[in-house]
């Protein structure tokens, strides 16, 4: 082969971008359900390397901030990391900053792994609230899938949650709550609110392999141990084993369509070279950022591609208590949380509601870089006052799909071939108002929970995980990208298989959906196949 | 530059403080100072009057440190960012705030097993009855 020539590969069936929740899920089910079809999956990034983490290492804290930050573009900024085969994304003009991870897992792999699943309201906003977008299917639907995912994964919790439908018993026993989810438990109570322990994609027993969690703290620089759920230790090994291809550092550039059908991908290896993989089928997982970008830069055209970014609006209030709790001990984000204000109640004075989730405190270093004033006396003695003595209530809002947040290509090509992406978020007013009634709900916890000193963090930027919204399915071509089955209304044999398709998003974190949506894909595939 | 102006930029930022046990200065830590050294280069170029910034007083030390923070904010940023990961890496100072100065792994951390009264509290919450909506 002469240099500089394309390298060919014989065709397969379904070739998958991206191998995070969807594409693995996806892949995984695909494999069980139709073992005859040729399955590829092409991840830009590489395995995680679980003998060299961050929590293996003296300079952990420093690590986190920097190479192992959950912000690709602080990763970049810091250098890079080399599993992770970040782009750079120009979020200069959105509220939220996005975090992911671009290796195998995909963000399973620096997540928290709080695992609930949306409420079945969050499927019929339209029909119940007269905001967002129904989904085309409900919760009921959906829910074989969810039960599924969760066998995949794990789930550390506990049956019996009245703010759901009754959902199997959880595999494992609950994450320990701590001091810290001991005493906001007892202030729900006393409130007469809502809580429950977490579902967490974490292992409170050992499993084979995988060994239970021993609370070392930094979830989100990857778990050394593996008790925390990553696709990289749960589909993947099962996909693979089952026959799928797995092609790491091979990033895609473009899904090639002649005559409205897509005829494979162009992708670039680790060596650089330029590569032709035919596909019958395309199924895109890259996340509601990586997607857009991908199709949009195939050329892919549809109204509403790329539109409709959502994060969940993110707030903290955080309480200071006179005795000592945890620290930064145990899973990040996993302790008890609340939906007394999730669903809908038109006297708050918006539509849908909020999730409390009390979560873990942050390493000392991470909690010193946050302080205001930054330095001096007065920075010394607040870090003395919190360290190991508070708790933080995440408030997240439930966002809607607005026209005016999305992701555009930029003129210029990034160092990965493909052209720059950008993204544009305003919080909406709506949004505030329910950031401002769940920080004031949060108040109100901590305060019956004894805290001595409150801080509000109204809006919390680095809080980007979830990126959803932007390739939304639906039935109309003029409003939606894709229909039920994930597949392209513009390019029927291309489906997106991540959260990219939600057309609305609940207020509490996708990955259990995303991961149960591409069950369900996977099983729509094979059924138009048979 | 010289190592007693750098440790005075580093002992303002970082004074640590008299508490029990006490917090120790960034210059009682036993910091590393290659790279604060170099980093420190543009503060310390932004800072009008090298003595004048030594025999001042605490006070007007922090004065003149923030009009450096401004006229040169992202070499102070970086400057300061470097400081406060050297100095709560160091052991000193994660002892005395009562944290432990080995990495996470292998060890981990113990958590309190979950106690039955708290179990039980849930008991009231199931008894409020389906709060989802269909």
């Amino acid at each position: 082969m002469a240099i500089g020539e394309q390298i060919k590969f014989g065709p397969v069936d379904v070739a998958i971008v991206g191998s995070g929740l969807g594409g693995a899920a996806f892949a995984r089910r695909l494999a069980s359900r139709a073992p005859r079809l040729r399955t590829l999956c092409l991840e830009r990034g590489d395995w995680l390397d679980r003998a060299n983490l961050p929590a293996q290492q003296a300079d952990w804290q420093r690590l986190a901030l920097g190479p192992w930050a959950t912000s690709p573009n602080l990763r970049l900024k810091a250098g890079g990391n080399a599993l992770s085969a970040d782009y750079p994304i120009d979020d200069a003009d959105s509220d939220f900053k996005p975090l992911m991870w671009n290796g195998v897992g995909g963000s399973t792999i620096n997540w928290a792994a709080h695992f609930p699943r949306l409420h079945p309201s969050d499927f019929k906003t339209r029909t119940l609230d007269g905001v967002g977008d129904d989904w085309p299917f409900s919760y009921f639907d959906l829910e074989p899938y969810y039960d599924l995912n969760d066998e995949a994964f794990g789930v550390a919790g506990l049956a019996g949650d009245p703010a759901y439908p009754t959902k199997k018993s959880r595999r494992m026993p609950p994450l320990p709550l701590g001091r810290m989810g001991a005493k906001a438990a007892q202030a729900f109570d006393e409130l007469g609110w809502h809580w429950w322990p977490v579902d967490a994609a974490i292992n409170t027993v050992t499993e084979g392999t995988r060994v239970a969690c021993n609370h070392c703290g930094p979830c989100q620089q990857g778990c050394p141990t593996g008790a925390k759920s990553s696709t990289d230790l749960t589909y993947w090994p099962r996909a693979i084993a089952s026959g799928v291809e797995l092609r790491t550092r091979c990033v895609v550039q473009e899904i090639v369509v002649e005559g409205g059908v897509a005829t494979g991908i162009r992708y670039r290896d680790g060596a650089g070279r330029d590569c032709w993989q035919p596909a019958s089928t395309v199924v895109v997982a890259g996340n509601g950022i990586g997607t857009a970008r991908l199709l949009l830069a195939s050329g892919i055209e549809s109204p509403a591609l790329g539109r409709n970014l959502m994060f969940h609006p993110a707030a903290y209030v955080r309480g200071m208590f006179a005795e000592e709790l945890d620290g930064p001990v145990g899973p990040v984000g996993c302790a008890v949380y609340s939906h007394e204000f999730y669903e809908t109640d038109a006297s708050r004075g918006f539509k849908r509601g909020i999730h409390l989730q009390v979560t873990r405190e942050n390493p000392l270093l991470t909690q010193a870089s946050r302080l205001e004033p930054a330095w001096g006396t007065e920075a010394q003695r607040l870090l003395r006052d919190e360290f190991h003595h508070s708790m933080a209530v995440l408030v997240m809002a439930e966002d809607l799909p607005e026209l005016n947040n999305r992701v555009t290509l930029t003129k210029e090509t990034q160092a990965d071939g493909l052209p720059g992406v950008r993204i544009e978020y305003a919080l909406s007013r709506d949004s505030r108002r329910a950031l401002d009634f769940g920080m004031a709900r949060a108040e109100d916890m901590l305060r019956a929970a004894g805290a001595r000193r409150i801080v509000r963090v109204p809006l919390a930027p680095y809080t980007g995980w979830h990126l959803l919204g932007t390739a939304r399915m639906g039935s109309d071509p003029a409003t939606s990208v894709t229909d039920a089955n994930g597949c392209l209304h513009a390019v029927p044999n291309v489906i997106v298989a991540d959260g990219s398709l939600f057309p609305t998003v609940g207020a509490c974190n996708p990955g259990s959906t995303i991961g149960a949506l591409a069950l369900k894909l996977a099983d729509a595939l094979v059924g138009a196949a048979a | 530059m010289s190592r007693v102006l750098l440790l005075a930029i580093l002992d303002t930022m970082l004074p640590g403080d008299a508490g029990q046990p006490p917090l120790p200065a960034a210059s009682e830590a036993g910091l590393e100072l290659e790279t604060l050294e170099r980093l420190a280069e543009p503060a310390v170029a932004a800072l009008a009057d090298h003595d004048g910034f030594l025999m001042a007083s605490p006070a007007d030390r922090v004065a003149q440190l923030r009009i450096v923070e401004l006229n040169v904010p992202d070499a102070f940023k970086s400057l300061l960012a470097e400081a406060l990961a050297t100095y709560y890496e160091a052991p000193p100072v994660v002892a005395v705030l009562g944290w432990r100065t080995a990495p996470p792994q292998p060890h981990g951390h113990d958590v309190a097993p979950n106690d039955d009264a708290t179990w039980r509290s849930l008991e009231k919450v199931k008894a409020r009855g389906q709060l989802w909506r269909a």
